[in-house]
């Protein structure tokens, strides 16, 4: 029944994740920006049926299946030669990124603590997910998770088209972008879109620099969670709480990057390996982009806006200069 | 009887799966696609 229920969207991302393909060899054009375009003009011009929604509900699963088949491509060597920096890098910035949106949310704008926090997890750390967990650490009110959630989703939005643009125009290196969007840009799936539509190297950089970044979620949570507990009854702060928040597909893809390490597979398994995370790529951006609803991006206050919007400048100008200063 | 014990051994797996947290969920369907590719050599045209 689960499987019935699934499968007119599951349809739907594969028709889409063909035509965006098809779309892409034909006209020249990046087929994950397509992926995401045929998913936004889904949504928001015909409106996606009811019966469709839980099978494109499923996109996370493939972009998370995808990352961890990227596993396979890369390999401890490749990592480790500018890992250290790069991880350097990623603490640096989400924890600045984490402290400005903090301040000026209390400070300047006065959004109140719990709605900073939100904001702060969401631009800091990893988008919509990083809104939703740390929510669930500090009680935060319903409306404000929306408030917290839409401004991060508009931005998702702005910089899927933005980022590449800005990397034609500095004509960035591979690595230097990849490691600068998977640094500064909120959620998984753009950031994984835009650093494929550069260059496959650059999708790799920034897909490893967001699961870096993505692995900080427990901490923050911890940290949020403890302040918010401070006076009130027996907060259980503990690994527990760090293994709850947990992105574990970064297991899936440790162990992929180990086995592709080890030379166990032949070049032709690797090649299909490749074709099939790309395939889920573009099957997990069609359905992405059914989630940039210009409806609920109109809702978003534009208070919020600003504090993330400078956070943003902030981050994404200093990690560029720091970048090409490093590699 | 056997497409009893068939149903059941099925509802067990779908049980475990929607057990599973969406990133598990995720590992298990890149594990099954390499394990695929490397038991058959499949190739996954693009």
């Amino acid at each position: 029944m689960g499987l019935t229920r699934l499968l007119p969207g599951l349809v739907v991302l594969c028709l889409g994740a063909v035509l965006a393909r098809a779309t892409a060899v034909g006209v020249g054009l990046n087929h994950l920006l397509v992926a995401i375009a045929l998913g936004f003009v889904l949504t928001n011009g015909l409106g996606v049926p009811d019966r469709l929604e839980p099978g494109i509900a499923t996109h996370k699963l493939w972009l998370g299946a995808g990352i961890v088949l990227m596993g396979a491509s890369l390999t401890l060597e490749t990592i480790l030669e500018v890992g250290g920096l790069v991880l350097v890098v990623v603490v640096a910035v989400a924890g600045a990124t984490i402290l400005v949106v903090e301040l000026l949310s209390r400070t300047v704008f006065d959004l109140g603590e719990r709605l900073g926090s939100l904001l702060a997890a969401g631009a800091g750390i990893c988008g919509v997910s990083a809104v939703v967990a740390v929510a669930g650490a500090i009680r935060a009110r319903e409306d404000h998770i929306a408030y917290a959630a839409a401004t991060v989703l508009l931005f998702d939005a702005i910089t899927i088209v933005v980022y590449p643009i800005v990397g034609d125009v500095l004509d960035l290196s591979a690595l230097v972008f990849g490691v600068w969007a998977g640094v500064s840009m909120f959620s998984t799936g753009p950031v994984v879109a835009v650093g494929f539509a550069h260059s496959e190297g650059a999708g790799q950089w920034a897909t490893m620099t967001k699961l870096a970044r993505n692995a900080l979620i427990g901490v923050v949570v911890l940290v949020y969670a403890s302040y918010y507990a401070r006076g009130a009854t027996g907060g259980r702060l503990s690994v527990r709480t760090l293994w709850d928040e947990f992105p574990k597909f970064i297991l899936g893809f440790l162990v992929l990057v180990g086995i592709g390490s080890l030379g166990v597979l032949s070049p032709a398994q690797q090649a299909g390996i490749e074709n099939a995370y790309n395939w889920l790529f573009v099957l997990a951006f069609v359905g992405l982009g059914t989630e940039i609803k210009l409806a609920e991006l109109r809702n978003t206050g534009i208070t919020p806006a600003v504090v993330v919007l400078l956070s943003l400048l902030l981050a994404s100008i200093l990690s560029l200069a720091v970048l090409t200063a490093l590699f | 009887m056997p497409i009893d014990r068939w149903h059941t051994r099925v509802g067990a797996v779908l049980a475990q799966w929607h057990a599973l947290e969406r990133d598990w969920q995720s590992v298990v369907v890149g594990a099954v696609i390499v394990a695929l590719i490397v038991a058959f050599e499949i190739r996954i045209p693009w």
